[in-house]
């Protein structure tokens, strides 16, 4: 049999499950098995080697258009890759957690900064942060204070935003901020891609309680950014946010299903067999298969309609759900061995990030609304 | 099927329901129905118990599904069979002479005693039945497509129920005033709903999902999900209707006692969920589901 084209992997997502479990079964991705450090810079760029390696080789260079450097192919072909990596019990490198939620918008919204500057983060060289939220506007997006005023050839931005993921490193921020008047609410805002270097730009960590820098906070001093570097239309901003958040409700809560599914039988291999042990790992599992086929029909639905409605707050509380559960269920099954010794560190650390999983992109609360409003089409509540 | 033709068979099957409720075997054969099955089992079956759960059906379609899937011939099936000290108790939906026995794999002709079981539904007139161990027939079949089918068949019953019970508290909310308000329109009321929501849409995923394998762990899963999905459901829907919710007069109780029977056939939620669990434990591995 002759090797598949390049074009022929781009069309079908079942031959390229085969293409990539080849090359995952030679071994190539190996040396990233354990790839956990306390400290999260060093770790992000340790794994940025798998993704340039990934990319390189061909193998992760398919679900990006050809235009921005990449081989073809839809989000299907990344959810196979998450999916392959995770059966094949290499962790998932955290660029393609960022680049699924801000790959899709830059290349819908904004396709010729795409093809300009999205090669660099596939390739794993670089990572983006994506600044949205601010200390007064947190699942409120939409009352966010940080402006961008118009200036001869761009607009100058002036604020602060918080709670960036990976925010310590990133080469660029995607910017959501304020256009419009404060009262335009969502109708205001746009969106941008800046050079983390730009003078007026300045990056603070913020340790979460397990000391890592999971996060930071970004500050803008009359950041002058070129006209070109808008993302879509002024004004347009909220609309860009939709389109994002629907992959990071989607497709984000299946890359987390597979590490989750590594992670509960990481568990289930160190705790004892007690009654206790089947009913809460049992129950883990279930969520787990709920999760992955809830959010394998949102995979789904991304790919054949380019959107999916209200309906991914479900795969998102899902997930927040299941995120809490299995380390909830390590911190109880685990007992003295999770507080304890060098060995569980880990799972301390995760304990702490997986707390933020239901606050990040819209706290569980504002799903439920979100829910509320738009799926059960409840009656408004009351005092909004 | 598109979208549309399910529509027309969940109205077909609906108008079946309620015209002749306790004719329903003898309807779906004339409907073709082995062939719909054979050819979209999943369009087919949740539909059918879909609409059958949130109609309240009261006939013994399970059995159908059951002895259909085991490739023998029986009459009707015993559930939940006991053995112990030589007898064996078990429950029967349908009638007939000729039972099978999943528990015990095998299948009874002789004498057996029932009696009618006093049932957390009250509008259900199962029996209690026993029989000699001795009088079982070990007999070869499809018994783990059997329990498959069964779990899948089982979970769209409860999720059809679970559905039901949130719309109509859902309904009430929305119209019931106090403190000025619709009840709807209080956080606390709506998030409820949002949550069984949340664990209906889980339990139907996995539903779906587990047609498209053999692997038993997904049909198991969809079963305890939707279990647990139909008391998030009934929890939520009992405590939003007030004391109403509560009274022989409304209709919720029927839902609630239905979900919680039907949730004990062929393995409890609880004993699903172990059972899962006991089996990673015991292999040392958390095989991959659900391919895309």
């Amino acid at each position: 049999m002759s090797s598949p084209t390049e074009a022929e992997i781009a069309a079908d997502p079942a031959l390229y499950r085969t293409v990539l479990r080849a090359w995952l079964e030679e071994g190539n991705a190996d040396a990233w098995r354990d790839s956990y450090q306390d400290d999260i810079l060093e770790e992000t760029k340790h794994v940025g080697g798998l993704v340039q390696k990934l990319f390189d080789s061909g193998i992760g260079a398919y679900g990006w258009p050809v235009e921005a450097g990449a081989l073809g192919g839809g989000s299907l072909h990344l959810a196979i890759l998450f999916d392959e990596l995770s059966r094949a019990g290499i962790p998932i490198p955290e660029h393609y957690g960022v680049l699924t939620t801000l790959g899709p918008p830059l290349v819908k919204y904004a396709p010729e900064l795409a093809k300009e500057f999205l090669l660099p983060f596939l390739r794993g060289e670089e990572w983006w942060g994506q600044s949205f939220s601010e200390p007064e506007a947190g699942s409120d997006m939409a009352s966010m204070r940080c402006r961008a005023t118009p200036v001869e050839g761009g607009y100058r931005v002036n604020g602060q935003k918080i709670w960036t993921s990976h925010g310590v490193g990133a080469s660029k921020v995607v910017l959501l901020c304020r256009t419009g008047t404060q009262e335009s609410r969502h109708k205001g805002l746009s969106m941008f891609l800046i050079d983390a270097d730009t003078p007026g730009l300045e990056v603070r960590p913020i340790a979460l309680a397990n000391g890592r820098n999971e996060l930071a906070e970004v500050f803008f001093q009359d950041v002058f950014v070129p006209i070109e570097r808008r993302i879509g239309a002024e004004d347009e901003g909220w609309a860009i946010a939709m389109y994002l958040l629907q992959f990071e409700r989607g497709l984000w809560a299946w890359l987390r299903s597979g590490v989750l599914l590594h992670k509960l039988g990481e568990l289930a291999a160190k705790v004892d067999h007690t009654e206790t042990a089947k009913k809460r790992i049992g129950e883990l599992y279930v969520d787990v298969a709920a999760l992955r086929a809830r959010s394998a029909q949102t995979a789904h639905e991304l790919a054949e309609n380019g959107a999916v409605g209200p309906g991914a707050s479900v795969d998102k509380l899902l997930l927040g759900q299941l995120e809490t559960g299995v380390l909830n269920a390590a911190r109880e099954l685990l007992g003295d061995e999770f507080l304890y010794g060098e060995d569980n560190q880990i799972w301390r650390s995760e304990w702490w990030w997986s707390r933020t999983t239901t606050i990040y992109g819209g706290a569980a609360e504002a799903q439920r609304q979100i829910i509320a409003d738009r799926v059960l089409n409840l009656p408004r509540e009351m005092n909004r | 099927m598109t979208p549309d033709e399910i529509k027309e068979l969940r109205s077909t099957i609906a108008a079946m329901l309620e015209s002749s409720p306790d004719d329903v075997l003898a309807q779906l054969d004339e409907l073709g129905w082995e062939d719909l099955v054979a050819e979209e089992p999943e369009a087919a079956i949740t539909t059918l118990f879909t609409e059958h759960g949130r109609l309240l059906g009261r006939s013994a379609i399970l059995d159908g599904v059951v002895l259909s899937a085991l490739g023998i011939e029986a009459d009707a099936v015993v559930y939940n069979a006991v053995e112990k000290d030589g007898t064996v108790t078990g429950i029967l939906i349908g009638t007939g002479s000729t039972l099978a026995v999943p528990a015990l794999r095998g299948v009874v002709t002789g004498e057996v005693t029932t009696v009618p079981l006093p049932n957390f539904d009250v509008d259900l007139t199962w029996s209690k039945i026993s029989f000699p161990a001795a009088s079982v027939t070990a007999t070869d079949g499809e018994w783990d497509a059997a329990e498959a089918a069964a779990h899948r068949a089982l979970a769209a019953e409860i999720v059809g129920i679970a559905r039901e019970m949130l719309r109509l508290a859902m309904t009430y909310t929305s119209d019931r005033h106090q403190y000025g308000h619709a009840l709807a329109q209080f956080q606390t009321v709506r998030h409820r709903y949002a949550d069984a929501h949340v664990a209906n849409e889980a339990a139907d995923a996995l539903l779906r999902a587990s047609f498209s394998t053999d692997d038993s762990r997904l049909s198991r899963a969809a079963k305890a999900s939707a279990g647990k999905a139909a008391e998030l459901s009934a929890q939520h829907s009992i405590q939003t209707f007030g004391a109403i919710g509560s009274t022989k007069e409304h209709v919720l109780h029927h839902y609630v006692a239905r979900s919680a029977v039907l949730d004990s056939l062929y393995g409890a939620s609880r004993d699903l969920t172990a059972s899962i669990g006991a089996e990673i434990l015991e292999s040392g591995t958390v095989p991959i589901l659900s391919e895309l």
